[in-house]
């Protein structure tokens, strides 16, 4: 039940400026006069007796939280508020009264800034921050730091004023001044502006040209970029800070961009410091001689996000439709920033929070903000930060920044809102993670970790925070190293050197081991008050995570033993393994040999119940097969020494697998011969015909001239470093095949027996009735399928790249190997007696694999042509072979027996009978899925 | 199952039906009958040329008959026999039955094939309009034996030629040999090879006919566009005597080469004739054409400039009428053109 006072209201007193007020939400007043407020109205719950209570009265920072006064007041006193000159500004203060001390950040209150004609009342050039006034007792050199302190007016909050610095040229007239320097985007906080001039060394250059004075004199000059006027001072002059001196000379300091420096003061009232802290460190370095520096942690990156006037460390902000959390159009360039910034280390975590506005019931706005949480998340991660460092939280309605149902739609959308924070402050700090591959122990790499403004002045914890950095790693090992803290104006850089190293991947449970996430963990402990204050072993400010170094490879080679020349190239990085020649085989290949020819939808129910004769016949094959499976350590770099483990006996019903695989490929040839010659050589025959192969390669009688496939096939499993810092799993084939697929066969059928044994046999039975039965139909197919190429699977993008060697191009990114070559089928009618009919034939249209580039090639009589498709599904890596052939189909047209004039058919008639003649139906054979590996 | 001239007619064009065939045999035996009195004997008609080419035809112990298989994959072609053109295959489907070349053998000896082949229409060229690696085009010269009725198992190949191909290495180590037409890339291939024929007979054919190339060549148009009209009043006033006149060297030559009986002579000159008698016949515009030689030069006739493959490469005088399937069938008139020695450009003679 809501108590307590609902909103205030200006009594009336006082002078406010309605054209800068919005009612109920902002009031503007102005400058040096005291407006007075008191409790509007209440809610409805609220007791009779408390509504005569006394009411404590908040003023507070823009963010709502922070107090900068406090007074309690009784039911008859109006609240007065004066804000001095120098606070006015678009920077607006928020003002609310409640019953007790106890505050709920829910709108009653107003938002409150004060107006005055904007002014620059005092300036001064100082050698330090804020310092003394230096301006008549001290000359600078070109290459000092200049501070430059300028007191305002009516300019409270603003963040972009331009600020140029003249020298001055003449004494009469201004026009002739020059200008030195110009800074954009200059800050009024508190009503100061304190700026850092880094840049000096560079004006030394432009006055040079124009003959510089022993000692210069320069000014400065402020301007809003929004009326495009200059601001004046108290005798309505544009030149300020008159006047500051630098002599003819030059000191070495490194330039750098001018700074905004004002800390977080809020006028005279109170003086927040919270996060101007000194017990903190600002940058942290990690170097490993391998690797490109990766800078950790940078303060610098995100703390210019941090809104100095409200200390927030909101980064961004993005608003959304009305009921709706799809990421609107205008949110896109800002999350795409965020998403630029998020991706390139040092990867900061960051916290999402979304809101909704008050409209609609708590958990319809509940749910509603986490669809918006989870639209901003979906798209960070498409823009391709890593899901890990993003955390995302639904409020619904219950952090408004805009109170009451009444409130413009402008109001409404405030609040709609996802908010990005960044997740280091305090004890907020989200470990940060660097991932590291490196080999194991062995050879372990020496990394330093840089520490830059380690600092401990001002800890508030000064029994936890201590001058070291801990690290503890996976096996529990810890290391202290001491940190030496700088002192105010020191520049201390702190340096430690620790050995990080991978797990030795020693138990070959190859599968578990590379795709388990048991890397070797460096845990480093750095705490600050700033940044990860809070110490314990569970808050690891950040941590090296070291992946193993190691590829392990898969080697299989069919036929490639006798062409030395051309093995080492096929070896990864050309490191030689071992291969085991004469695999034997066993049941478990029997088995898959055998599920697999049941997916071959056309075989005749003989030639399934005939699978076990096929497995017998494959089971001839092994001998021309050499397997390897190996682990190479310290991958990355194959000049050291690199150990290599021999996992071949161990694995080698791996190794069956694949040769299972490879064998079927080899047959699946013949068997698609077997389907369209319709099983003219009977299984046994093929048989046969294979175990005599070695002896004798071409089988006359069959017809078929078999050519030999030589596969060479490596796989790799790997870490790699991806560009964006990340690491990622991937699975390189290479694949080498000359040929994959080779067949020659020739041979003339009797039309009759094709009809007799075909069930789709239209056309040759169509044939055979206008032509006899001694037709004969002589078919030719020949051709190699030669494949050159390799793949690469992405485990993070899950994108499977192909390149073909052939071509030396990508051939596509969605893993699909297309033979550039296909096999071509000729066929020759042949008929007794004079030829009556002219008949045509052409393949199918091809299925829409076959496409390339939108076109096709379509080859005449007919075709055989090869696919894989590697893809990854449901967490598997795996290829399926497919096999087509076009088929043919063909047309008639009656054979002029005058041959002197062509006649022929121009425009069909659709309703003719002229229907084309299939000669064979299109078939495509669909290996089953053969799986390289599981993650 | 449908009879075998039931299959006929559905795949016909000229037998309107089986009735048709025997009035029409009829009427032009009557005619025949009637004429011979009136016409002097070496005059010939549309009754007696069936007798007249018949008369001429002679058997042998053995007939050599010459085809040949052509097999054309991502390609278009025409190809020629003795510069003779006997094929055009602009469609993009390849021929499984054999094409009878014995017409263009004239006598015994080396005989020439020349192809010209184009790449296949771009939506089965991968879109491209230029020769891929991958075309192929086969040519098998066979012969068989006419006197005992072309048995298959009397079939002998004669040769077998394939367009040149050069290897290119490929892959990662250039170890990967890849077969590629020669012509890949062109627009345009021509190649020529040769066979030797052994033939009985001997037709002089276009063989003593002048070099046409070597004449005024607009004359030489304007001669031609006049035969063609020619032909076109023929048809147009059905003059089926001075129509057989003109077609009469060709077909004789032709029947000749290939040993045809009467039976099947008669046959195809009613199939031949029948079809100007068709109601529905209407000549097309005779527009958009060119000179094509042949023959070495001593044969000419006009060929259409069309993309159309229907129209590509065909005679540009045609007709079309509808067929009994209802079909659209186009007409045109191969009018091969030769002028024979001492003989002037108004006295072009029809040698095919």
């Amino acid at each position: 039940m809501a108590k307590g006072i609902k909103k205030i209201k200006w009594t009336g007193v006082g002078n406010v400026i309605a054209k800068l007020s919005v009612p109920n939400q902002k009031i503007t007043i102005e400058a040096d006069q005291f407006t007075y407020f008191n409790v509007d109205s209440w809610f409805e719950d609220t007791p009779e007796s408390d509504k005569t209570k006394q009411r404590f009265w908040t003023l507070h920072a823009h963010n709502k939280k922070d107090v900068l006064l406090e007074q309690v007041l009784t039911a008859e006193q109006n609240y007065g508020l004066r804000i001095q000159k120098k606070f006015c500004g678009p920077y607006t203060y928020y003002l609310q009264a409640n019953l007790s001390k106890e505050r709920n950040f829910i709108s009653t209150g107003l938002f409150v800034s004060g107006h005055c004609e904007p002014k620059i009342t005092s300036t001064k050039w100082c050698t330090s921050n804020d310092g003394e006034d230096v301006r008549s007792s001290h000359t600078f050199s070109y290459g000092h730091r200049i501070f430059l302190t300028m007191n305002t007016e009516g300019l409270n909050g603003y963040k972009n004023l331009e600020l140029f610095i003249y020298r001055k040229v003449g004494d009469a007239k201004m026009d002739d001044d020059m200008e030195v320097a110009h800074f954009a985007k200059v800050e009024v906080t508190s009503g100061e502006i304190d700026l850092e001039i880094n840049n000096s060394a560079f004006w030394y250059g432009n006055i040079m040209m124009k003959g510089i004075k022993p000692v210069e004199e320069f000014y400065v000059k402020v301007k809003d970029p929004a009326t495009g006027k200059f601001i004046l001072n108290d005798k309505k002059e544009t030149a300020h800070a008159e006047f500051l001196k630098i002599q003819n000379k030059t000191e070495q300091q490194h330039p750098e961009p001018p700074k905004n420096l004002t800390p977080m003061k809020v006028g005279e009232v109170e003086a927040s410091f919270k996060k101007y802290q000194l017990c903190k460190f600002s940058k942290v370095v990690i170097k490993c001689k391998e690797e490109k520096d990766a800078v950790i942690f940078n303060e610098g990156k995100f703390i210019k996000k941090i809104n100095s006037n409200d200390n927030s460390i909101i980064a961004e902000r993005i608003f959304y439709d009305y009921d709706k959390w799809h990421i609107r159009a205008d949110a896109k360039p800002i999350l795409n920033e965020i998403a630029k910034y998020l991706i390139e280390p040092p990867c900061m975590p960051v916290v999402l929070g979304s809101h909704t506005d008050c409209r609609g019931t708590t958990e319809y706005n509940l749910d509603l903000s986490l669809k918006r949480a989870q639209s901003a998340v979906d798209y960070l991660i498409q823009q391709g930060i890593d899901k890990n460092l993003i955390t995302a939280k639904g409020f619904g309605e219950t952090k408004l920044i805009n109170h009451g149902e009444d409130i413009s739609e402008a109001l409404h959308q405030e609040n709609r809102r996802t908010s990005l924070r960044f997740n280091v402050f305090g004890n907020n700090g989200q470990t940060l993670l660097h991932p590291v591959i490196v080999p194991s122990n062995k050879l372990p790499r020496q990394t330093k970790i840089e520490i830059d403004d380690f600092s401990r002045d001002c800890c508030f914890k000064k029994g936890e925070h201590k001058n070291e950095i801990i690290v503890i790693d996976s096996y529990k090992q810890k290391k202290t190293y001491p940190l030496k803290p700088q002192k105010e104006g020191e520049k201390i850089k702190n340096s430690v050197s620790h050995a990080v190293y991978s797990f030795t991947p020693s138990i070959p449970e190859l599968w578990n081991s590379f795709m388990s996430d048991e890397t070797n963990f460096f845990h480093f402990y750095l705490n600050s008050c700033a940044y990860y204050s809070k110490v314990g072993e569970k808050h690891p400010t950040f941590a090296i995570k070291a992946y193993p170094d190691v590829n392990w490879v898969t080697t299989l080679r069919y036929n490639y033993f006798d062409d030395p020349k051309d093995i080492p190239a096929l070896y990864f990085k050309q490191i030689p393994v071992k291969l085991v020649v004469g695999i034997e085989m066993i049941r478990k290949i029997e088995d898959a040999v055998t599920e697999i020819i049941k997916g071959i939808a056309f075989l005749s129910e003989d030639l399934a119940k005939n699978a076990k004769t096929i497995t017998e016949y494959i089971t001839e094959m092994p001998k021309k097969f050499g397997v390897g499976m190996h682990a190479l350590h310290d991958f990355s770099d194959p000049k050291t020494p690199t150990e290599r483990i021999d996992y071949t006996q161990k694995y080698k019903w791996v190794a069956e697998v694949y040769i299972a695989e490879l064998c079927l490929g080899i047959i699946a040839v013949d068997l698609l011969i077997l389907w369209f010659t319709k099983g003219k050589g009977s299984f046994a025959r093929i048989r046969k015909y294979r175990k005599v192969l070695n002896a004798k390669k071409k089988f006359d009688d069959m017809g078929f001239e078999f050519i030999e496939p030589k596969i060479a096939y490596s796989q790799g499993l790997y870490f790699e470093k991806q560009p964006d810092g990340r690491i990622a799993q991937v699975n390189v084939t290479n694949i080498k095949a000359t040929p994959m697929i080779g067949v020659k066969y020739e041979k003339e059928h009797k039309l009759i027996d094709l009809v007799k044994e075909s069930a789709d046999g239209e056309g040759s039975k169509k044939l055979l009735d206008s032509y006899g039965l001694k037709t004969t139909l002589k078919l030719d197919i020949k051709g190699e399928i030669n494949a050159d190429y390799h793949t690469k699977f992405n485990s993070l993008t899950k994108n499977i790249s192909i390149i073909d060697n052939a071509t030396n191009k990508i051939a596509n990114s969605d893993g699909k190997f297309i033979s550039e070559t296909i096999i071509s089928l000729v066929a020759d009618i042949n008929v007794e007696g004079s030829i009556t009919k002219d008949i045509k034939i052409i393949p199918f249209t091809p299925p829409d694999h076959f496409k390339v580039d939108a076109s096709l090639k379509v080859k005449l009589g007919g075709y055989i042509s090869f696919s894989r498709q590697h893809s990854f599904e449901k967490r598997q890596f795996y290829h399926v072979d497919t096999i087509l052939f076009s088929g043919l189909k063909g047309t008639y047209t009656l054979k002029a027996k005058g041959t002197i004039n062509d006649r022929e058919i121009v425009d069909y008639n659709p309703a003719g009978e002229a229907v084309p003649f299939v000669l064979f139906n299109h078939k495509t054979i669909t290996t089953g899925k053969v799986v390289s590996f599981n993650i | 199952m449908k009879s075998k001239i039931h299959e006929l007619r559905k795949a016909n064009n000229f037998s309107v039906s089986n009735k048709a065939i025997i009035y029409l045999t009829l009427i032009a035996s009557l005619t025949a009958c009637s004429q011979k009195k009136e016409k002097p004997m070496n005059e010939i008609t549309a009754s007696n040329i069936v007798e007249k080419i018949t008369k001429e035809v002679k058997h042998y112990p053995k007939e050599p008959f010459y085809y040949i298989y052509v097999a054309n994959s991502l390609c278009v072609y025409e190809i020629l026999i003795n510069d003779y053109s006997i094929k055009k295959l602009f469609k993009y489907e390849q021929q499984a039955t054999p094409i009878y070349i014995n017409e263009a053998i004239l006598k015994s000896g080396k005989q020439k094939i020349t192809y010209r082949i184009y790449p296949a229409p771009k939506e089965f060229n991968s879109g491209s309009d230029v020769f891929d690696f991958e075309t192929e085009f086969r040519v098998k010269v066979f012969v068989n034996d006419n006197a005992t009725g072309l048995q298959i198992e009397n079939q002998k190949l004669i040769t077998e030629h394939n367009a040149p191909t050069k290897i290119r290495m490929t892959g990662h180590q250039k170890d990967i040999p890849l077969t590629e037409f020669e012509g890949k890339g062109q627009k345009y291939y021509e190649h020529s090879f040769y066979f030797d024929a052994e033939v009985p007979y001997n037709n002089e054919g276009w063989s003593t006919g002048q070099d046409l190339k070597k004449l005024d060549q607009k004359n030489l148009e304007k001669a031609i566009i006049d035969f063609y009209m020619k032909r076109k009043e023929i048809i147009l006033n059905k003059n089926k005597d001075t129509f057989a006149g003109q077609v009469f060297v060709g077909l004789k030559e032709q029947f000749i080469a290939e040993y045809r009986d009467k039976e099947y002579v008669r046959d195809a000159w009613n199939e031949f004739i029948e079809v100007y008698d068709n109601t529905t016949y209407e000549f097309q515009p005779f527009e958009n054409y060119k000179m094509e030689f042949f023959g070495d030069g001593k044969i000419v006739c006009l060929r259409q400039i069309n993309t159309d493959p229907r129209y590509r490469e065909k005679s540009a005088l045609f007709g079309k009428y509808k067929d009994a399937d209802g079909n659209t069938r186009a007409d045109f008139h191969n009018l091969y053109l030769y002028l024979p020695q001492g003989k002037k450009l108004s006295e072009l003679e029809m040698i095919r």
